[in-house]
């Protein structure tokens, strides 16, 4: 058999190339300690940077190739994923520098790991193979189990690591039995290749109903659902993100989930269609179920980092009607919405970590007791990022939420949406009480803050100026999302 | 078709059958003359000694870890040697794959100064 090295164009790899490099860079100099340790967050900060100019050049030239035998897929569609990966890590970098402190030796293998899970959800997005989405999905959950359990001496952030390690390898084996399971009925892993065999002409194919198939879809859809943390497989969520450092916890609940859900859409928006009804039922009662259960248990909490977790539920429950009104509309707003989502939950966990004290920080959600006039800049930024988490107009959670809603109208699935605006109106309560408890009630105690580290306030500076910007001028982003999906189609 | 498993339905009772019969004779036949060394466990030839759960040190794991990363290393060179010749023949893509194992190999070589540096192979 003849063997030919495949036709490698270096120039359409260069985001990734970019991050190999950094990472790299940043892991020979972590390695011989000659400059100081926030240096390497900056040249992550850099590094990523430079790796979304390239991502936004070759989104504006329209590429919309495959590379590595029809293994990678560089078309607007990754590459839109590409750029909420990166906004969300350079966001998270900027908001690191400060957390971790300067004197902190371990602050290297922290931007590595970062660097490194980006890498994953970027080959997760570009995956245009089941293989290479594990291979994504595993390179990033591993970085993330170590970064959950960063803070070694605390007790919590071992106990999110560990039980994050533990889940997400069970997840991790349920997806590749999936996939084992979709390769064994049709034949190969490639994902255009398994959706074309799904129909003949316009008939459905034997393969759409066999049963070996469905289980292996359906296995698929429980390895996703861990990762994007939909219930009922979300019990994670919680714990993980109030003992991993809170750095981390906006990490992970932004990226990864935009990565599992650009996997998730890849497969799911073209397959739905041609797969019984029952699994567009399926998907349907996942997403109710999250946003009720999501939004429900949000109200309960007292903690403000499990308030977070359990309404990033949620909003993975409002992506999910973007995915099953299975569309090309659902797709590009499902899109939206998850960089809206990445920009506005870092910014929210980023006014968490704004709100420290000498000894520590202040999670319950009491302790922001009449914040609203003692720190202005501070309870501004908490206001904003709720009323956007809550959707309201104009901010970009609004925009996000619209455009979702009119997708799943679009293909009639009007319960769906009836279910979606009541949970908004039950997160509208425990998002406002938070604002509530800034602006009208008394503290308890007088709390003295940290002063503001100046690239946190930068990095909520941004996160800022997006969701205002989006939210008046959502074409920006709706339009890259919409032709993402209509070269998609083509 | 499913005829054709046959011989292996056989082969699995028939080691069955075979086991259950030989232990079961001897069981039977053979003379019993206990001794405390023959009740004793049997540790291939060595006298057991204390408890079997034990802790084992953490580092130990590194250990694992680091050995599995540069076994795997090894496990592409063998695939990569094999075929090389016939890369090579190729006017160009001989060189093109070398300098591909040596990127692979510098990489894991940076790895290994890191964990190095890190103090990953000392053991105290």
């Amino acid at each position: 058999m003849p063997l030919e090295i495949p036709d490698i164009n270096w120039s359409l790899l260069m985001p990734q190339l970019v991050i190999v490099s950094t990472l790299l860079i940043v892991l020979v100099f972590d390695m011989f300690d000659a400059i100081s340790k926030k240096t390497l967050g900056w040249m992550t900060i850099v590094g990523a940077g430079i790796a979304l100019w390239s991502s936004i050049d070759l989104l504006q030239a329209g590429t919309d190739q495959t590379q590595f035998n029809e293994m990678f897929r560089i078309d607007s569609y990754s590459l839109f994923f590409n750029i909420i990966f990166l906004v969300s890590t350079i966001l998270v970098a900027l908001v690191s520098i400060s957390y971790l402190g300067s004197g902190d030796k371990k602050q290297g293998p922290y931007y590595l790991l970062i660097l490194l899970a980006t890498l994953g959800m970027m080959l997760m997005a570009a995956g245009n193979e089941l293989i290479i989405v594990f291979l994504g999905l595993e390179l990033m959950s591993l970085s993330l189990y170590v970064l959950a359990s960063y803070f070694r001496e605390s007790p919590a952030s071992s106990e999110a690591g560990m039980k994050y390690l533990l889940l997400g390898a069970f997840a991790s084996a349920f997806f590749l039995y999936g996939i084992a399971l979709v390769y064994g009925a049709a034949g190969t892993t490639n994902i255009p290749e398994i959706i074309s065999k799904l129909s003949v002409g316009d008939q459905l194919s034997l393969l759409s109903e066999s049963p070996l198939f469905l289980a292996g879809i359906f296995l698929l859809i429980v390895g996703f659902g861990f990762k994007v943390a939909i219930v009922p497989f979300h019990q994670w969520a919680p714990d993980v993100y109030e003992g991993a450092p809170t750095t981390i916890a906006a990490f992970i609940s932004a990226g990864p989930k935009a990565a599992g859900f650009a996997a998730f859409l890849t497969i799911f928006v073209d397959a739905l269609p041609k797969l019984p009804t029952q699994a567009t039922g399926v998907i349907v009662l996942l997403a109710m179920l999250t946003m009720t259960v999501g939004n429900v248990i949000a109200i309960a909490q007292t903690n403000i980092k499990r308030m977070l977790a359990y309404s990033s539920i949620a909003h993975a429950g409002y992506v999910m009607i973007g995915l099953a009104a299975a569309n090309p509309d659902g797709k590009s707003s499902a899109m939206l919405y998850l960089f809206i989502y990445c920009v506005m939950n870092i910014g929210a966990f980023g006014v968490v970590i704004m709100a420290r004290t000498a000894d520590g920080e202040n999670l319950m959600i009491s302790d922001y007791a009449g914040l609203g006039f003692r720190k202005p800049l501070l309870a501004m930024f908490m206001t904003l990022m709720l009323l956007s988490l809550a959707g309201f107009p104009p901010t970009a959670g609004f925009v996000g939420k619209l455009y979702v809603f009119k997708s799943a109208v679009e293909a009639r699935h009007y319960w769906l949406v009836i279910f979606g605006a009541i949970n908004t109106a039950i997160s509208a309560f425990y998002y406002l009480r938070v604002v509530v408890t800034m602006y009208m009630r008394e503290p308890e105690e007088e709390l003295e803050f940290k002063p503001y580290p100046p690239t946190l306030v930068i990095g909520l500076v941004l996160a800022a100026i997006g969701i205002l910007l989006i939210g008046i001028l959502p074409s920006l982003l709706l339009d890259q999302a919409q032709s993402a999906v209509q070269s998609a189609l083509l | 078709m499913l005829i054709d498993y046959l011989p292996i339905v056989f082969l699995g009772v028939f080691a069955v059958l075979f086991a259950a019969v030989n232990l079961s004779l001897t069981h039977l036949l053979g003379p019993k003359k206990p001794t405390r060394v023959k009740l004793s466990v049997y540790e291939s030839g060595v006298q057991p000694v204390g408890d079997a759960r034990q802790r084992f040190s953490i580092r130990f794991d590194l250990i694992a870890m680091l050995f599995i990363i540069f076994d795997i290393e090894v496990v592409f060179l063998y695939p990569w040697a094999v075929v090389f010749k016939t890369f090579a023949e190729n006017e160009g893509s001989g060189l093109f794959i070398l300098i591909e194992m040596l990127v692979f190999i510098g990489i894991l070589l940076l790895g290994y100064i890191y964990a190095w540096r890190k103090g990953g192979l000392t053991w105290d």
